[in-house]
């Protein structure tokens, strides 16, 4: 009896190649989770009116929820504003990448190589670090220009590099650290839970294919969600701590 | 570093293209969510403040309404007392006034009546008087007539 092993691989599966881009298995998911969140948006759009239907009730619950937590946060009504759009897409293309994965078909339809090896069309879109990295330069980007813009471009840099004293020296090289350190971990927390939750799946498949992987990928999928919030609310905090002066 | 950019398939044609599909997703959300619906709720909140306010201040003319009438309707009601009570000593006046003038009219009609009685009566008794003065010498005549 032969018996098939199980392949992974960290680096998402190239299908192909448009205008000079390696296009991922990874990349088309995040397209398609683009295509559905905008399918929404414009479904709510259409049907928004002053005496709110079901869904417009429950969308507008979410926001004004959101974004009075924001507020409450980040003491500010108006960068909680400014910042809501950024925090709320974050939250929502992560969640709904994060609970269409298991949806049969991906990772499941493609093509087998002449050399043994199998494609997926498409796959989880979070179990690619370029997704992640992504996701993260910009959050890094948007807490940076926050920031400056908010406190100004001197008394941000103040935070880093302080030559008050030798302490407040070393303290600003830990803050510059932290801050660069962010990247890694921010991208790799995301990427690590989803694709560990992927392999996870995959592994107790192979042992038992029946029954068992069913509660598991509901775990996966509340720890989906889980991710989606916590790279959210860690944009939230960080931008929190960005406008905040040291002391 | 290699080695991990290789082995994650880090490749920055990607980064970017995958920065460039959430950015393209932010606009486009924000365009057709995020601001038509706070700008709904907005409108809503605006409405509905507008709409309390109208309420509050329709009540308090109301309430000012009412104060009015009770006012008006007291001051008429007060009004009005003084009006029957001025009546009412005013005709007590007149009466007591009508009274004493009845009641002096009829002792003058009585004391009137009284004089004209006796006047009468004393005309009558003279005219008697006369009347049998006159008899008398009559009765005289004729008697010394036959004797």
């Amino acid at each position: 009896m032969e018996q098939e092993s199980i392949h992974i691989a960290l680096a998402a599966e190239q299908i192909g190649t448009f205008m000079g881009i390696p296009v991922t298995n990874t990349l088309l998911m995040s397209l398609i989770v683009s295509l559905l969140l905008i399918t929404l948006a414009i479904v709510v759009r259409k049907k928004l009116s002053l005496i709110p239907g079901r869904l417009q009730t429950l969308v507008e619950t979410l926001f004004v929820g959101i974004l009075d937590y924001m507020s409450e946060t980040l003491e500010d009504k108006k960068l909680a504003r400014q910042i809501f759009p950024l925090v709320l897409t974050i939250f929502l293309f992560i969640f709904t990448a994060n609970i269409i994965e298991f949806t049969p078909g991906i990772g499941s339809i493609g093509w087998t190589h002449p050399e043994g090896e199998f494609t997926p069309l498409l796959r989880s879109m979070n179990t690619d670090l370029n997704t992640t990295l992504a996701l993260t330069l910009i959050v890094f980007v948007v807490i940076e220009v926050v920031g400056v813009a908010t406190l100004g471009f001197l008394r941000y840099g103040k935070k880093f590099v302080n030559l008050s004293s030798v302490l407040g020296f070393m303290v600003g090289i830990i803050e510059l650290f932290s801050e660069v350190a962010r990247l890694v971990s921010y991208s790799f927390r995301l990427f690590g839970n989803i694709f560990a939750g992927e392999v996870m799946i995959l592994v107790i498949q192979h042992f038992v294919p029946m029954v068992l992987p069913v509660p598991i990928m509901l775990f996966e999928v509340f720890v989906g969600f889980i991710q989606a919030a916590i790279f959210a609310l860690l944009t939230l905090f960080f931008v929190k701590m960005a406008i905040t002066e040291a002391h | 570093m290699e080695q991990i950019v290789s082995v994650f398939g880090i490749n920055w044609k990607l980064l970017l293209i995958q920065g460039v599909n959430f950015g393209l997703l932010l606009a486009i959300l924000y365009k057709f969510l995020y601001k038509p619906v706070l700008h709904m709720v907005d409108t809503r909140r605006l409405k509905i403040e507008r709409a309390i306010h109208d309420a509050d201040e329709a009540e308090r003319q109301l309430g000012e309404a009412e104060a009015e009438k009770a006012r008006i309707l007291r001051e008429a009601t007060e009004k009005g007392d003084a009006v029957i009570d001025a009546a009412k000593k005013h005709a007590e006046n007149e009466e007591h006034l009508i009274m004493k003038d009845a009641h002096r009219k009829a002792v003058h009609l009585l004391n009137e009546a009284e004089r004209r009685t006796n006047r009468e009566h004393d005309e009558m008794i003279e005219k008697a008087e006369r009347e049998v003065a006159r008899m008398a010498i009559l009765s005289a005549e004729k008697i010394l007539r036959k004797a």
